[in-house]
């Protein structure tokens, strides 16, 4: 710098306007697709697999809704220092949020379908995939 | 029975293994690709955390089968 100082590497040194993709809506889809889906997997098999695949759709929504939350939510837009340190809990969260809600799905819903479980959870994270591939595309 | 302990800690741990190498390849060309070209620092950082949500999808798959041959099958 001009003046002889350096700036710490704090989040002062390293303001970087980011332009936030639009991960919430990625969820909003989910959510719009999981409604008739329930009603669907309700209509053609029965209860418990409904159940199983709603259950199975929160586990894959809710941790991505909290990883998109907290890498490109509102507090982490001013720095990229913030979103970098963001960016670990996220991860931590997301798997932590997953692993748990596996296994207050497979330990306390009974009867449990666990092909309507992973059904409901790759549906969602299929479309996660292709939002996700959406968005890059769309040049964020 | 206790073997299907032992798959689902194998499972579990491969899955992680395995992502964590992707992280890790995908974080260092992020500051690889950052220290070329700072400017792209922002799009490549994007880029990065959209792509690491989707890496992340295997091992938390593997989590859930392991948690279903523990509570389920073995429970």
């Amino acid at each position: 710098m001009a003046d002889g100082k350096q700036k710490s590497a704090g989040d002062n040194g390293n303001r970087v306007r980011l332009r936030p993709p639009p991960v919430h809506n990625i969820t909003l889809t989910q959510l719009a697709v999981l409604l008739p889906s329930f009603a669907v997997v309700a209509w053609l098999f029965d209860r418990t697999s409904a159940v199983s695949f709603a259950a199975g759709a929160a586990v894959s929504i809710l941790p991505q809704a909290w990883f998109a939350v907290l890498v490109f939510g509102f507090r982490q837009r001013r720095s990229l220092l913030r979103a970098a340190r963001g960016a670990y809990a996220a991860h931590a969260g997301k798997f932590l949020l997953s692993a748990a809600g596996f296994a207050l799905v497979f330990a306390l819903l009974r009867p449990v379908s666990a092909p309507a479980v992973f059904a409901g959870f790759g549906i969602m994270w299929t479309l996660q995939t292709v939002g996700s591939a959406r968005l890059l595309r769309a040049g964020y | 029975m206790e073997l299907i302990y032992v798959a689902a800690a194998i499972m579990m741990g491969l899955g992680g293994l395995g992502a964590a190498i992707g992280v890790g390849l995908l974080g260092g060309k992020l500051i690889e690709g950052s220290a070329r070209q700072p400017e792209l620092a922002p799009k490549l950082q994007t880029t990065f955390f959209l792509g690491a949500g989707l890496v992340d999808a295997i091992p938390i798959i593997g989590v859930g089968i392991a948690m279903y041959l523990i509570f389920v099958v073995a429970g």
